[in-house]
Formats: C-alpha cells, structure tokens, sequence
C-alpha cells in the first residue's frame, strides 16, 4: 500500500490542471469521516482566508470580508475533489482545467482590467 | 537567492546543471567579493587623503576622476546607471517571484504578461512603489546602507530554511551540503548578521 503525509506532501503544494497551468497552492484539506469509518480525504481547496489562518485567526475575517465584497470570485475558496489529483509528487496533477474552476478568477480579472490595458501586454 | 532560484525554476534545471552552477556561484560570489574590496581601497586611497566623507553620489565619482580625469565622470555616472538598473530590475523580479512562486502564481518572464497577470501586476506595482521614498526626498545613499544592514540582520530568516533543505536527502538526494559547506555558510551568516546589528543603530546615530 503505497503512503503519504498528508501536511508534507500535500499542504502548499501546487495545484497544476490538466494543461500544467498553476492554479494555487493547497491552503487547507479537508477529511470526511463517512459512516463511522476510517477518514478520507474529501477536498483540497485554495483562498485568501484559509491562507490567512495560517498566520493569524483574526486575519480571517476581514480577509473574507474583502474577498466576498470586492473579490471577483463568486465563493471565496475554491474546492477541488480529491478525486481530481493524479499525480503526486513535487506538484499535484489534475485531470481538470483550471478555467473550469474559479481559481484564476483573480488573474483573469487583472488580466482584462489591468495588464491587458498596457501596451506591449500581448492581449 | 530568489531571483536565482526562480530562473532554475523558470528554465527547468536538472541534476546536470549542478557543476556548471557550483562555478558560476563561485566565480560570481568571487567577483563580486574582489570587486567590492577594490572599491573600498579605492576609496580610501582616493577619499581619505582629502578628507572627503561621501554623503552624495557626487562625491563618490571623484574616485573615478582621479584614475581617469578626463573619462572618470561620465563612467562613473555610466557604471552607476547600468548597476542601479539592473539592481532595480532584480529586485523587482525577486519580489514578483517571491509572490508567485510562494503563492502559486503562473510566474515567468516567458509568457506574453497578460497571460501572467498577477505576477506582472506585482512587478509594476513594485516599481512605483519603490519611488515613492525617492520622491518623498529619502537620501538614496541612506536607504542603500540601511537596506544593506537590514537584508544581513535578516539574512538567518532566509538561509536557515535553505541550510535546512539543502542537508534533506528526500529534497536533493546525494547532494546535500558538507560539513565544511555548512559550517562556512553559518559563519558568514553569524558574521554578517553581527556586523549588521552593530551597524543599524550607528546609522540611526549619524556613524558611518
């Protein structure tokens, strides 16, 4: 039975879709515990509040405040199915596209608004 | 360190790029250690002897005029551009690779920017920012000797983690650091760290 540690091998690792396009870094994992039984890795998902729980509780707050008033995603954090990873190693390979998740939201966002109004941007 | 670190990242750097890495991190560490050892003897041979205490870019080219008095202060000034430049430039890059990489940004300077929004916003965004102390009228000579000071009293945050992964063998196998590489690389951090901590209250106080 092949093993892994869950906070070494899997905690801040990258997100790569299916094209190899960088969705993230895993903030946060989620288990289940179906039935009674043995837990089971559900979920791992990306998001400003979760990433600032790693520094402070009271970041939190304000940091969802933010992200749900002025982010341009419609939830906060983004889920990806633990059933969507691949591949394990350095990164973590899915078998889904990121433009399918809202996890470039951001980047898309700036892209149109921001960096694609300046000349030479390539857009 | 970033900055360098990205590139193997960027340009996909294998086990076979480690000898040529190990001689160009030892002849550019080299280099840059000569070369600041020339321009202190240079300065004290030139500056102490008149009695000049640099407080301005200005003075400092009399260094240059005294080698070469006709040429010396337009290279002054030429070599003060490309090295201010391309120190802009890094650090600028740095801290957008800073972000990217330690939040999972597409980062490369490879792709058009518009493909790599984020990590092109940070690198603009650092610029502007970086002269709003210059245009608030901040001696840049002061803010060069203080950052210098405080990049060393950091330096232990920075190089611990690294000493830490460059001795684990699931990150670099067999090529984890000696006990005479380890033991210099603590040295000089321990060095540069006191030298530092002594050095930023004189700053504050107005010593040199």
């Amino acid at each position: 039975m092949s093993t892994f540690r869950i906070v070494r091998d899997v905690l801040d690792k990258k997100l790569l879709d299916a094209d190899e396009c960088v969705m993230g870094r895993v903030d946060s994992i989620v288990l289940g515990y179906p039935d009674g039984r043995q837990p089971r890795m559900v979920r791992v998902e990306i998001g400003g509040p979760l990433l600032a729980a790693h520094l402070a509780s009271w970041l939190v707050r304000p940091v969802e405040w933010l992200g749900r008033n002025f982010g341009p995603r419609r939830r906060v954090n983004v889920s990806v199915q633990w059933s969507h990873v691949k591949k394990m190693g350095r990164d973590l390979h899915l078998d889904i596209r990121a433009d399918d998740t809202e996890a470039l939201a951001w980047e898309n966002w700036l892209a149109e608004h921001v960096i694609g109004r300046i000349p030479g941007s390539g857009a | 360190m970033y900055f360098y670190s990205s590139g193997a990242v960027e340009e996909k750097w294998d086990k076979s790029y480690l000898p040529v890495n190990s001689v160009i991190a030892s002849i550019g560490t080299a280099f840059g250690a000569v070369l600041s050892v020339a321009v202190m003897i240079v300065a004290a041979i030139v500056l102490y002897p008149r009695g000049i205490k640099v407080d301005s870019f200005d003075q400092m080219a009399e260094m240059m005029r005294t080698p070469f008095p006709k040429w010396g202060i337009a290279l002054f000034g030429i070599s003060l551009g490309i090295t201010c430049f391309g120190a802009a430039m890094e650090i600028a890059l740095s801290i957008s690779y800073m972000f990217g990489q330690g939040l999972g940004w597409n980062s490369t300077t490879s792709a058009p920017p518009v493909k790599e929004a984020r990590f092109n916003t940070v690198h603009t965004a650092i610029i502007f920012a970086a002269a709003i102390p210059l245009l608030l009228g901040v001696d840049p000579i002061k803010v060069t000797t203080i950052s210098m000071a405080l990049t060393a009293v950091t330096l232990p945050l920075a190089i611990v983690p690294f000493l830490i992964l460059m001795n684990d063998t699931d990150y670099v196998y067999e090529h984890t650091n000696g006990i005479l590489g380890n033991t210099v690389v603590v040295i000089i951090m321990l060095i540069a760290f006191v030298i530092a901590v002594v050095a930023i209250p004189l700053q504050f106080l107005g010593g040199s």
